[in-house]
């Protein structure tokens, strides 16, 4: 069943008389709780097609439909609420609260989520409980990104979307995240999308999504993914 | 959970924190008048002074000063320029409110005066040269003759030059009266030449009541006391009448009290020290206005107040008290340990005036001790004894300490006159105090003047209206300095957040909830900013007072109004910038402010 449908969605940056289309009439089908994998180079679009399913940003063009849902044209009160209650995020740079401790950091999220989960179950899925009092500055980064994606979780979303993850870690802490992620796609049901510049990455996906040029290039089904293990980095 | 955030973080906020306590104290400051030309009025005034050659001391007797006693003081060491000097209070005549002082500078070394218009100072001439400020308040003129009265004496003078005196910066009425109010009082100088012919005919018209009295028609009368006035009578009335002698010198008081005393070979009332006191604008709105009302309702009850001329003792005093049913003070020089000081006589039975403690409340004064002044409580603790002598007397006297009062204007010791008598203390009557109207009291040798309460009143009155709207334009500029200032320091932790605000956004909370979030912010930190900043500011406020005003005894009092106004004001800005912040916010791309790294 599709979760996320995009149909000639496009992203127009205008300046002055120039105009940038960083998304170009992109239109694909994501069925849930598939772990899928964004790839480009650089300015390809992907952060922009991440941010527009993420309902951070909306499109100039096409519709974006989640779970039934128009969210192209929705206010931003409704968007607020959308994001709330529907996708996690989680970013290259962690960007946790820097005055709230690790546990705050992921309470906080059941002040707006209906359906929030217990905090503290969400970091002893990444293996944190050891850290609940302490202060994002005393955590590494793999430990923030841990704590990130538990954040993200709390909220209980039927997506959660990642932009570059991993890119500011090194391999051995890279491959932790990606297996919480894995887990989550496989044992929770969660819906993954990943956006990376990392080939490897892509042969744990189900679905490897390439974009170029504000296009989509190609859209590959993988019967057999690797584990998150047999990743070479 | 975001209050607690909100906490943690409040350390990051020192600098609208600290922004908020300056705030509070500016605005109490400002409030009560305090303002920041203290400086510049500082340096104008010292120059001024210089100029008209202020005293740096006045040595007082009551049987004034010889031109050999002068000359002895001339020639201390130390001493620069001494003249000798007189400062008389006098009624205008044909108008019963308005009063001033007059100045005769003997040799014009010391304490002299700048000339604004007119002609330059004669010490031959006979004519007077009046403050300018009173005049212009009076319309007066230059070529206008001015008739003053001085106990039953008229000088009359045509007024040739318009003059500031040092001198007279300060120009009140007496001890009670702060601001000068130059519509019913001010200043004049005359020269040498003019005295000598006032006095002349105050000795011939004393001796042709004498000759009246004794059955001579009045007539003859008067011409025979032309007659018989010599050289001598009006040398030795000039000598009485110069009770003062101003002389500029570097040393130090207890110094020249001592080289003083040593060659005159008599102690002197007192010595008194350069006294510059507050001066216009400076003063402390609330302060004042709460010192009015003590003025008004805490300490006198009288309706006008009448001084007496030097020497008049009791007895002497006695039918005007009565007639005026009148109660009375006596004020005098004393010494304690060497410290200067006034010894304060009080019989106030008819409750015309009080003496009030530190609360301000009416102390029932007991006739076993003394009440010191706040500002001698270090001379004694309650129990303890104290000893004192008058100025010009051998005796000490030994008394015990039995409370303490506040002195509005005088350092002083307060006894009951039943003490003084027991003690057998010499004291003569200054001031009495009457229900009875400055119009209702007829004129008599002993009264050097009156002085109607709601005149002084009005005074204050006019300066408290003054203050109002120097304080109006002082907040609104407050105001405005602490929209900009926090307004931008609010800008710029908002740009600092701006990622924490994003995050915030992307996590789903909603822009009003972070918009509240803000503003509840800003709003703790307001009030953390008052609780410190209110004693802060307070703490300022005594200290500058004590600095700047320690001549005055004044309690800090702050109006309600003054706290409501200041605090409503410093939460009125807060959140009007929070509210700004808050909008600011509702704006942010979320996708913008995550894109960098930190
Ligand atoms: N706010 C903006 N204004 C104008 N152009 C923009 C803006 N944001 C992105 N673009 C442009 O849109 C295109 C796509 O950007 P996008 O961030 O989606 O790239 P990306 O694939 O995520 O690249 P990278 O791998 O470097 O993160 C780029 O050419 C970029 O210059
Ligand atoms: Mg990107």
């Amino acid at each position: 069943m599709s979760i996320v449908q995009f149909e000639n969605v496009s992203r127009i940056y205008k300046s002055g008389e120039h105009e940038l289309r960083a998304l170009n009439g992109v239109s694909f089908t994501l069925d849930e709780g598939k772990f899928v994998v964004i790839l480009g180079p650089s300015g390809a679009g992907k952060s922009t097609l991440l941010n527009l399913l993420g309902g951070l940003d909306s499109p100039s063009e096409g519709t974006i439909t989640v779970s039934g849902m128009d969210i192209s044209k929705l206010s931003d009160n409704e968007l607020a609420d959308y994001r709330a209650s529907t996708v996690g995020f989680v970013f290259q740079f962690y960007n946790l609260i820097p005055t709230l401790t690790v546990y705050e950091n992921v309470k906080l999220v059941s002040e707006i989520s209906k359906n929030a989960l217990d905090a503290k179950d969400m970091i002893s899925k990444v293996g944190l409980l050891d850290h609940l009092s302490s202060f994002p500055s005393e955590l590494s980064g793999g430990e923030q990104q841990r704590i990130s994606i538990a954040r993200a979780l709390c909220k209980n979303p039927k997506i959660l979307l990642c932009d570059e993850p991993t890119g500011a870690l090194d391999s051995e802490t890279g491959v932790m995240i990606l297996k919480i992620l894995m887990d989550m796609s496989k044992n929770y049901g969660k819906t993954i999308v990943i956006v990376t510049h990392n080939q490897n990455i892509a042969k744990m996906a189900d679905v490897v999504i390439r974009v170029k040029n504000g296009k989509i290039k190609s859209i590959d089904n993988q019967e057999n993914p690797l584990s998150a293990d047999e990743v070479e980095w | 959970m975001l209050i607690r955030k909100l906490f943690r973080t409040a350390w990051s906020y020192k600098a609208q924190f600290i922004s908020m306590v300056i705030m509070m104290t500016l605005g109490i400051g400002v409030f009560l008048g305090f303002n920041m030309e203290w400086k510049t009025i500082e340096y104008d005034t010292s120059r001024f002074f210089n100029d008209t050659k202020y005293a740096d001391y006045r040595l007082y007797s009551e049987t004034g000063f010889t031109k050999d006693e002068l000359e002895k003081i001339a020639s201390i060491e130390g001493v620069n320029d001494a003249t000798r000097y007189l400062s008389v209070n006098l009624d205008i005549k044909g108008s019963s409110k308005k009063s001033m002082a007059l100045d005769v500078s003997e040799n014009f070394t010391v304490s002299t005066f700048t000339l604004i218009s007119g002609k330059e100072y004669d010490e031959n001439i006979d004519g007077i040269w009046l403050s300018d400020k009173f005049a212009d308040a009076n319309n007066i003129l230059i070529g206008d003759t001015l008739t003053l009265e001085f106990q039953g004496t008229e000088i009359k003078s045509e007024v040739v030059g318009l003059i500031k005196s040092g001198e007279h910066m300060i120009c009140v009425a007496d001890n009670n009266q702060l601001m000068p109010d130059f519509s019913s009082y001010g200043y004049a100088y005359i020269s040498p030449y003019k005295l000598k012919t006032v006095l002349s005919k105050k000795i011939i018209n004393n001796i042709a009541e004498e000759l009246e009295k004794a059955g001579i028609p009045s007539e003859t009368a008067k011409k025979q006391a032309e007659m018989s006035l010599t050289d001598e009578m009006l040398s030795k009335a000039t000598d009485k009448a110069f009770s003062q002698i101003n002389l500029r010198s570097d040393i130090k008081k207890a110094e020249l009290e001592d080289e003083v005393s040593k060659k005159l070979g008599r102690t002197l009332v007192g010595v008194i020290g350069c006294m510059i006191l507050l001066v216009g604008g400076l003063e402390m709105r609330d302060t004042m206005a709460g010192f009015l009302d003590l003025l008004d309702n805490g300490v006198s009850h009288y309706t006008t107040k009448v001084n007496l001329v030097e020497n008049t003792d009791l007895q002497m005093a006695n039918s005007i008290i009565t007639d005026l049913n009148a109660d009375w003070e006596s004020y005098s020089g004393i010494s304690i340990d060497g410290y200067t000081a006034t010894l304060d006589i009080v019989n106030n039975k008819k409750e015309l005036f009080s003496v009030i403690n530190e609360d301000n409340k009416p102390i029932k004064m007991k006739d076993d001790g003394v009440y010191l002044c706040l500002r001698l409580a270090d001379k004694g603790k309650i129990g303890e004894y104290i000893e004192f002598s008058p100025y010009g007397s051998e005796e000490t006297y030994r008394v015990k300490v039995i409370g303490y009062n506040r002195s509005i204007m005088t350092e002083s010791v307060t006894m009951t006159d039943k003490l003084a008598e027991k003690l057998g203390i010499k004291y003569s009557v200054s001031t009495l105090y009457t229900k009875k109207a400055s119009t209702e009291i007829s004129s008599s040798d002993l009264i050097s003047g009156k002085q109607d309460k709601q005149q002084l009143m009005d005074s204050f009155g006019s300066f408290v209206q003054i203050m109002d709207s120097m304080v109006i334009i002082l907040v609104v500029a407050a105001v405005i300095l602490g929209i900009v200032v926090l307004y931008n320091l609010g800008i710029m932790s908002y740009v600092e957040r701006s990622r924490e605000l994003a995050t915030l956004k992307v996590l789903g909370f909603r822009s009003k909830k972070i918009g509240r979030l803000l503003i509840s912010q800003n709003i703790w930190i307001t009030v953390i900013g008052i609780i410190v900043g209110l004693p802060a500011g307070l703490a300022t406020l005594k200290w500058l007072l004590l600095s700047l005003a320690s001549e005055y005894e004044l309690k800090l009092m702050l109006g309600v109004l003054t706290y409501s106004v200041s605090i409503l004001l410093t939460f009125g800005v807060s959140l009007i910038v929070g509210w700004m912040v808050a909008r600011k916010n509702k704006k942010i791309d979320m996708v913008e402010a995550l894109k960098n790294a930190e």
